[in-house]
């Protein structure tokens, strides 16, 4: 994070630049995390804390080991399994549909009175449950974090052809449940 | 770990370009329009925060670190744990550098805890190295005073009692003197020293020895050496022989075997306690109780004496060859045995006669007077300042290297036990994961 730890680089200070990052990946890493932790308090914790870490150890960063989006998911990561390991729990990836999130977001504009839609939805979000959790946090970090292969491989302590892999087959398990006949 | 990499699949390459193009917002093939349409499904799926949970977030995270409070950026502090572990290790560094600059090579110079085993080796190597040394050895012949030629060898003595008295200038301290003939033992040390104790004189004969090691500093070994030889003369010793290894540096050694009329011994080595460059660092007085050894050979030479006039007297009084070739024989070996007994008892008083003297002089520092002598102001001098603070660093380096050797394994094994930790605390994580 040599953004991160010197002051004033590109005229910004240190704390400017974590502002900045906070900005850009709360929502990200709260997305990330609380599909990790199912819970929404749970997840503000984590969240919370894993930003608390990183401002902590921004010393740390080393930019030539990957950006700064996956240092700190990395750091959310063991924050949330910290977590999963003091409470024991397991919930489904989408925990409260109804009330803590709004998971409108780009299904926005689809017409929300087509049955059709909204069946597809709800297929998706079974075949979401019957994932592992190593298949959730997959999905997690790519497709609600937005991270790329590179950095998912960077906070799953893989190479980038193996987080590819990982990824294919978590899609190819997930086609197939869509698939499948009710 | 990472793994390392390898070619992925083309259809599996040309797949996840679908995604990261549908996810990115771009025009992707008809051909994945249904992968495309189930990555859009999966990421409508994302949790929301809800606003008032956003808000709560950003007072938690950006009120908690907020510009007002920002940590001023440190630069490589001092306090530093990385910073603390390398002044400890720079410091004992030059401790090490300055002692063994400081002792000329040598830690036993000097070192209270290191001085007496190592220092002859630390001597030699040092005699061999410095060009400026020079060495010369000196055995004279069995000299003795007044005439008389010493034994070629002193046999050991059996029987009879045996004591000796250490000193050392390690204690200081003054043991009341055991009667004659009784075991005796003492230390003592500083410039002088207690008068060497003695048999009282009685008509016991008794073998005395002792040993004397003299500090001084390398370039006085010399003039040490010389006022040795003075004292020996003065005293009508003799020096069997020695060995002096004079240095410019603080290597000095020498060392002398002396015999020493035992009635002269007592102030010989006072007056070897005493010479002017020199301190004493040990002494010990030693005496063996040889008169029964003593009565015994004498005895049977006078036996033997005897036997040998009886047997002139009946070879006078003989008559056949055969009484007289018999009584030559026995003459002859009743002469041998007189011949033995007289060079066992003249070894046995000479023995009695002169002492056993040793006389070591080491070359390195000259410790402290514990009180002012008459040859030393005992002020405080530059010299003496930084020779304590030597010995301070030394003492200190050994500690230090001690306290090395013990915390070297130790953590190691802490290492091994935090990696071992931290290894088990990953799978864990790990686990916790599977388990969701």
């Amino acid at each position: 994070m040599q953004a991160l730890r010197e002051p004033g680089v590109q005229g910004r200070s240190a704390w400017e630049r974590f502002e900045s990052l906070y900005r850009s990946s709360r929502d990200d890493v709260y997305a990330y995390v609380i599909s990790l932790v199912r819970d929404a308090a749970a997840a503000e914790d984590v969240t919370a804390l894993a930003f608390e870490r990183a401002y902590r150890r921004r010393r740390t960063f080393d930019r030539r080991r990957g950006e700064e989006r996956a240092w700190l998911f990395g750091i959310a990561r063991n924050a949330a399994l910290d977590e999963l390991r003091r409470r024991q729990r397991v919930a489904g990836l989408v925990f409260d549909p109804a009330g803590d999130t709004d998971t409108d977001g780009p299904l926005s504009i689809i017409d929300q009175d087509d049955d059709e839609v909204i069946l597809r939805r709800t297929t998706v979000r079974a075949a979401l449950s019957e994932l592992s959790g190593r298949d959730r946090e997959l999905i997690a970090l790519k497709f609600h974090a937005g991270l790329t292969n590179a950095e998912l491989a960077r906070v799953l302590g893989i190479s980038e052809s193996n987080a590819g892999t990982l990824l294919h087959r978590t899609i190819q398990k997930l086609r197939k449940a869509c698939n499948a006949p009710a | 770990m990472r793994q390392p990499e390898f070619p992925l699949d083309p259809d599996l390459v040309v797949e996840l370009e679908a995604i990261d193009a549908t996810l990115s917002g771009r025009i992707v093939d008809p051909e994945f329009a249904e992968l495309a349409e189930l990555t859009v499904m999966v990421a409508a799926e994302r949790p929301q925060l809800a606003p008032e949970r956003a808000q709560a977030l950003d007072e938690r995270v950006l009120g908690r670190f907020g510009p007002a409070t920002p940590r001023p950026v440190r630069h490589r502090s001092w306090r530093s744990p990385g910073w603390a572990a390398g002044l400890s290790i720079a410091a004992v560094a030059a401790v090490a550098v300055i002692v063994v600059a400081g002792s000329g090579g040598g830690l036993s110079n000097g070192n209270p805890f290191l001085a007496g085993a190592s220092s002859s080796a630390s001597h030699s190597s040092a005699a061999n190295k410095s060009s400026s040394a020079k060495t010369y050895s000196l055995t004279t012949p069995a000299l003795t005073h007044k005439g008389a030629k010493a034994p070629a060898s002193l046999g050991s003595i059996s029987a009879g009692h045996s004591s000796s008295k250490s000193y050392s200038s390690a204690s200081g301290s003054n043991q009341s003197l055991a009667p004659a003939g009784s075991p005796t033992n003492g230390t003592t040390g500083g410039a002088a020293g207690p008068s060497t104790p003695a048999p009282t004189p009685n008509a016991r004969k008794v073998v005395q020895s002792a040993q004397l090691q003299l500090s001084a500093q390398g370039r006085w070994v010399d003039v040490v050496a010389q006022e040795v030889f003075d004292v020996v003369g003065q005293e009508k010793g003799v020096v069997r022989s020695s060995q002096v290894t004079a240095a410019t540096s603080s290597n000095g050694y020498a060392t002398f075997n002396l015999s020493i009329p035992s009635a002269n011994l007592s102030s010989t080595v006072t007056r070897l306690s005493g010479l002017q460059h020199s301190r004493v660092v040990s002494r010990t007085d030693g005496t063996q109780d040889v008169n029964g050894p003593y009565l015994s050979d004498q005895r049977r030479l006078t036996d033997a004496q005897a036997l040998r006039t009886s047997l002139l007297k009946q070879l006078a009084k003989a008559t056949t060859q055969a009484q007289i070739d018999s009584l030559q024989a026995r003459i002859h070996t009743a002469e041998a045995q007189i011949n033995s007994d007289q060079a066992t008892l003249h070894r046995l008083q000479y023995q009695i006669s002169f002492s056993q003297l040793s006389v070591t002089v080491n070359g390195g520092p000259v410790p402290l007077p514990l009180a002012s002598g008459s040859h030393s102001s005992g002020g405080f001098t530059i010299g003496r300042a930084a020779h304590d603070a030597v010995k301070v660093l030394t003492v200190a380096a050994g500690v230090a290297l001690i306290a090395l050797a013990a915390l070297v394994p130790l953590a190691l094994l802490v290492a091994l036990i935090v990696w071992i930790r931290l290894a088990l605390h990953r799978r864990r994580r790990e686990q916790a994961l599977d388990a969701a």
